[in-house]
């Protein structure tokens, strides 16, 4: 895509030179993705297009833990919307939906990002947390995560583990 | 006086007593998306001022400069011996809405008052002089507010309304109005007596305190002694519109002649002041950064001012933070 993404890049390499102390690299999308599944640990914040960032953003939502856990948020001059980091296609399958056992952890963490973007971090930190013991005291874990706890049994362990 | 409490110093000295080397883990605020436009410079208003204030502000813009924080000082000259503070100064603060001060002589007698006092006057910092039923209320939802917004457990109102009738006994009255509409934060009342007893002997009993600022004073430097002295203790004054940060106690005056002589005053206090700044300016990475560092030097031990049992210069606890940075 010459002309669209070399307009993308001419962009990014000018910013870069406004910040001597934060390194700049760039890779094109299909290694990106091979890089990522194999050592994702190289790479720290990531600025992409639309068209790939969706992939980009899912593919590293399944390293980091599935669809079901990674929060997200779009943010604008002037409003800000958060809603869970990748979606995986659409709005989840039939089953999750009937026996009320989709994750919450995405969008509660996507909630906490939002607490932040409203400066209210003591709030933010404690949902962090709780939603942190929850997840490594691994009793209450949807199918997602190897569990089969409903959706419901994850918030009152949230709500449980809050300080 | 709507003063930051002891509690973020309180977790330090905990270290400080056995001064071994516990690494402290990195953790990022991960979190945290700025809005567009967020990492431009702001503008901060310094003032030295007098005695050890120029010393350590001067630490600060060490630390600022050390980590490319997003901000710059516009520094003006200011002296206890001023009549007032100049006006291009108070312009400047209410442009910036921030200022971080060093300390401003306060003369003994003569009847010229603080000019340190004039500033938060000017200013309308939440702190007030004459007890006023509009004074009390709003720095008692100042607390409970801060409370809430904190998470913190209890709030304290410290008063001496057995002696002070009306003045302190309406300043109670705000406290309990407001201690109603936040249910579940525990709301006690202390006589300031029985406070600083009950402070250097169980000071954990204490979580957010709320007085007026007559005792106020006397409470945060109690409160400072215990935490390890004036040379380690932040403190901030805030307002609706602007902010004012500085040491959070200050034990007397400026600091003594030698100090500043020997360059030998302790900038832990106001680093940490600049600390909460960076977090009032929405820069909590920044915060998080300069926190870790100055908690890193003081657990290792090697740099410490002659306050905390050492014999380091400003200099070399300054130079022990900017290597500390990460």
């Amino acid at each position: 895509m010459k002309l669209a993404d070399g307009l993308f890049l001419e962009s990014c390499r000018e910013v870069a030179t406004k910040y001597p102390g934060i390194k700049y690299n760039e890779i094109i999308v299909d290694n990106c993705c091979m890089q990522l599944v194999s050592k994702p640990e190289q790479f720290d914040v990531m600025v992409t297009p639309n068209l790939y960032g969706n992939l980009v953003a899912n593919t590293a939502a399944g390293i980091a833990g599935g669809t079901g856990v990674m929060p997200g948020g779009n943010v604008g001059a002037d409003h800000a919307i958060f809603e869970q980091g990748a979606s995986a296609g659409n709005v989840g399958n039939e089953n999750l939906l009937e026996q009320k056992t989709a994750n919450p952890v995405a969008l509660l963490l996507s909630s906490a990002m939002m607490l932040r973007h409203l400066q209210f971090p003591s709030f933010a930190d404690r949902l962090e947390t709780a939603v942190k013991l929850v997840i490594s005291e691994g009793r209450y874990r949807t199918k997602d995560l190897g569990g089969s706890s409903t959706t419901q049994e994850v918030v009152d362990a949230v709500i449980g583990a809050l300080d | 006086m709507a003063r930051r409490s002891f509690s973020l110093f309180k977790a330090l000295t905990k270290t400080t007593t056995s001064f071994s080397l516990t690494p402290i883990p990195i953790s990022r605020s991960v979190t945290y998306m700025p809005r567009p436009g967020d990492g431009i410079p702001r503008a901060v208003t310094l003032i030295p001022g007098d005695g050890i204030g120029p010393l350590v502000t001067n630490a600060v813009e060490q630390v600022m400069q050390a980590m490319h924080a997003p901000l710059y000082f516009e520094k003006y000259e200011v002296h206890g011996d001023m009549n007032r503070i100049p006006a291009e100064v108070i312009e400047s603060i209410k442009k910036n809405k921030v200022c971080l001060k060093g300390g401003l002589r306060t003369p003994v007698g003569g009847g010229v008052s603080s000019l340190n006092v004039s500033l938060r006057k000017e200013l309308d910092l939440y702190a007030s002089l004459v007890i006023t039923k509009f004074c009390s209320e709003r720095i008692a939802k100042y607390a409970f507010e801060y409370a809430y917004l904190n998470n913190r457990k209890t709030v304290t109102a410290v008063h001496k309304a057995n002696i002070m009738k009306l003045a302190d006994g309406l300043f109670l009255e705000s406290c309990r109005e407001v201690a109603k509409k936040y249910p579940s934060i525990k709301y006690t009342e202390i006589i300031v007596d029985n406070c600083c007893m009950q402070l250097v002997s169980k000071p954990e009993q204490f979580d957010v305190m709320v007085t007026p600022n007559l005792y106020g004073n006397l409470v945060a430097n109690t409160a400072a002694g215990i935490a390890g002295g004036t040379g380690v203790m932040p403190g901030g004054n805030v307002g609706a519109d602007y902010a004012v940060f500085e040491q959070g106690a200050s034990a007397g005056n400026v600091g003594k002649e030698k100090m500043v002589e020997r360059k030998k005053a302790n900038p832990v206090a106001l680093l940490l002041s600049s600390a909460m700044m960076l977090r009032h300016l929405q820069f909590p990475s920044f915060a998080d950064r300069l926190e870790t560092a100055v908690k890193r030097v003081i657990s290792e031990g090697k740099c410490r001012t002659k306050d905390l049992g050492g014999d380091s210069t400003t200099q070399e606890v300054v130079d022990a933070v900017i290597a500390h940075l990460d």
